[in-house]
């Protein structure tokens, strides 16, 4: 439900103490939308980092919560394997999905759930539109439509910040980078939404209304990629997609999961890295400060808020082969879940990492990226929008203020915001 | 595959003595290696062109002596980063040799800092340190290998 409520934070911090070891769900999604999620972590660091969870709704998995164990983990694609997807999912959730949408194929979620050597080509078909030639290119549009964005926003009245900003500078770079007609824009974060979330969540109302928004999607973009088989050289993503031999070839299912990848990877992150950013420096108004008498530190002040946030809490992998992974053996098999959000604030890699500091000396030390084969492809998109929209930010407003707690996303995987009430008191 | 013997526990002590040495010596290193960089790969400035605070620069080459010490030493994941990190490199335009460079200018740069305390030990601990980070580069980064396809039957993703 889409309603802000007051938690005791203090007695779930007590639970997470309380509750016997092996009976802890890191991943349970209400402490998540709680935000009583960080004891959770924190005990699991320092008492069993590599943490065995036996029965849960996503079934049995491993959680691996320390910085250097994530890291052996996510650079390891030979015995820690993608192709079954890259989230915990629910298992009533896989159930429910099968029975609007039928039965898919394993992972689903295009290259980013393939493993070598297939992944590392569908991946290179789509990395020059994201490369930092085309990013350069792309700078000024996307300037010029964050400055209307801000420019269009009330002045003295409550809104949204998620619907009126977040959501529509990610839908409106989506769109360019994937030639995908401008009016419709929204239609691919409604499709992102849909994906991320569950019945009674989001925009989510039963299974049924879930399966038909994929359809529409799958509809949708299977025109855009009929429209470009022509081979012009376009270097959109689908036109990249039909150039390359070996993308053009693959079937319905390769498509839909790689559109899906693309759409939800392309939002998430700056999606909720933007309302971070805004509530972050609204509970620490001292580094607000900071930022506004120094915009020069715009780029550490997003690369903090990357950590902080962290906008994908985890990925996950099954094990090829047994292995060990901090003095514990993780059987063949086995569902491995890398907690990036916690990684980010491991004590022994960063420095007071429960603090927001924006001028730390190494801000872009974080793992929320991730490492390894299936690292980020759009990481420098994420940067160059959040960057850009903090540039068009500090030139017009003095300050942007929390008007309200915001509703935090119900999920283990998208760690962010549904709504953000904000009011901006004057221009500058 | 860690198909590589463990750096000799003497090479890793040299290398990690020069690396002390020329952190207190040299201060922050990232300066004059990048430089060295663009002299020599004039192409690579380009890529650094959203850099306005030098904080990306910083931040890989913090990286790389992260995976220098853990490749001399427990090797727990650097192999397999440096590897991978070749791969999604290409992506942004960067070519694999730009890699068997940048190790080859760092490894110079803590050579001159260390002047005169540079010893014969560590000018060997660094060339077989080298030749074996090359090896990642250019053997396991060329085409990554497959390999067998896990059990079926676990939870999809969303």
């Amino acid at each position: 439900m889409n309603i802000a409520v007051k938690v005791d934070r203090s007695a779930a911090a007590a639970e997470a103490y309380a509750t016997p070891l092996a009976k802890l769900n890191p991943a349970h999604a209400q402490r998540f939308q709680d935000d009583t999620i960080w004891p959770i972590f924190e005990r699991l660091r320092a008492e069993d980092p590599v943490h065995f969870t036996p029965d849960s709704e996503f079934g049995p998995y491993w959680s691996i919560t320390r910085w250097n164990d994530i890291m052996a983990v996510d650079t390891d694609h030979e015995s820690f394997s993608s192709a079954d997807g890259i989230a915990l999912a629910n298992l009533q959730a896989i159930e429910e999905q099968a029975k609007v949408m039928g039965v898919r194929r394993r992972g689903g979620a295009g290259f980013i759930t393939m493993d070598e050597p297939e992944h590392s080509v569908h991946r290179k078909a789509v990395s020059p539109t994201v490369a930092p030639s085309n990013i350069f290119n792309m700078a000024p549009v996307v300037r010029e439509r964050a400055g209307e964005i801000l420019d269009s926003l009330p002045i003295g009245t409550a809104f949204d910040w998620v619907d009126l900003v977040s959501k529509e500078l990610t839908a409106m770079t989506l769109a360019t980078l994937f030639d995908f007609p401008f009016e419709d824009r929204r239609k691919l974060t409604y499709w992102s939404d849909m994906v991320t979330n569950m019945p009674g969540h989001g925009p989510v109302k039963s299974w049924e209304h879930k399966g038909e928004a994929m359809f529409e999607c799958f509809a949708a973009f299977q025109q855009l990629w009929n429209e470009r088989l022509d081979g012009s050289a376009n270097i959109d993503l689908i036109s990249m997609l039909t150039q390359n031999p070996t993308t053009r070839t693959m079937d319905a299912q390769q498509y839909q999961g790689t559109v899906i990848l693309l759409i939800v990877g392309g939002n998430d992150t700056t999606r909720n890295t933007i309302s971070g950013s805004i509530y972050n420096l609204n509970k620490n108004p001292d580094q607000y400060d900071k930022l506004r008498a120094d915009p020069g530190l715009i780029p550490s002040m997003v690369s903090e808020t990357i950590r902080f946030q962290t906008p994908l809490a985890h990925m996950r992998r099954v094990a090829t082969r047994d292995v060990e992974i901090g003095g514990k053996t993780i059987k063949q098999g086995e569902n491995v879940v890398m907690w990036y959000i916690s990684g980010n604030r491991d004590e022994t890699m960063v420095d007071n990492p429960n603090a927001y500091i924006i001028d730390r000396e190494r801000p872009r030390q974080h793992l929320s990226f991730g490492f390894g084969v299936h690292r980020c492809v759009g990481n420098r998109v994420a940067e160059m929008q959040l960057t850009i929209i903090w540039e068009e930010i500090l030139k017009r407003f003095p300050r942007i203020e929390l008007a309200g707690e915001p509703t935090r996303n119900y999920s283990p995987f998208v760690h962010g915001f549904e709504t953000m009430p904000v009011i901006i008191p004057t221009r500058a | 595959m860690n198909d590589l013997k463990p750096t000799d526990r003497a090479d890793a002590d040299a290398v990690e003595a020069s690396l002390e040495l020329a952190a207190e010596r040299g201060g922050d290193l990232a300066p004059r290696v990048y430089a060295r960089l663009f002299e020599r790969q004039p192409e690579m400035q380009a890529l650094f062109w959203r850099d306005s605070n030098h904080g990306i620069r910083g931040e890989m080459l913090a990286k790389v002596f992260e995976a220098i010490l853990d490749f001399i030493g427990p090797r727990a994941y650097a192999h397999h980063l440096i590897e991978t990190e070749v791969v999604t490199h290409e992506g942004y335009d960067v070519p694999r040799g730009v890699f068997a460079t940048f190790f080859g200018i760092v490894a110079e740069l803590v050579r001159e800092t260390c002047g005169a305390d540079w010893t014969p030990a560590m000018d060997g601990a660094w060339k077989r340190t080298l030749a074996d980070l090359d090896h990642y580069v250019t053997q396991r980064g060329q085409g990554l290998p497959a390999r067998a396809s896990p059990p079926a039957g676990v939870a999809t993703g969303n």
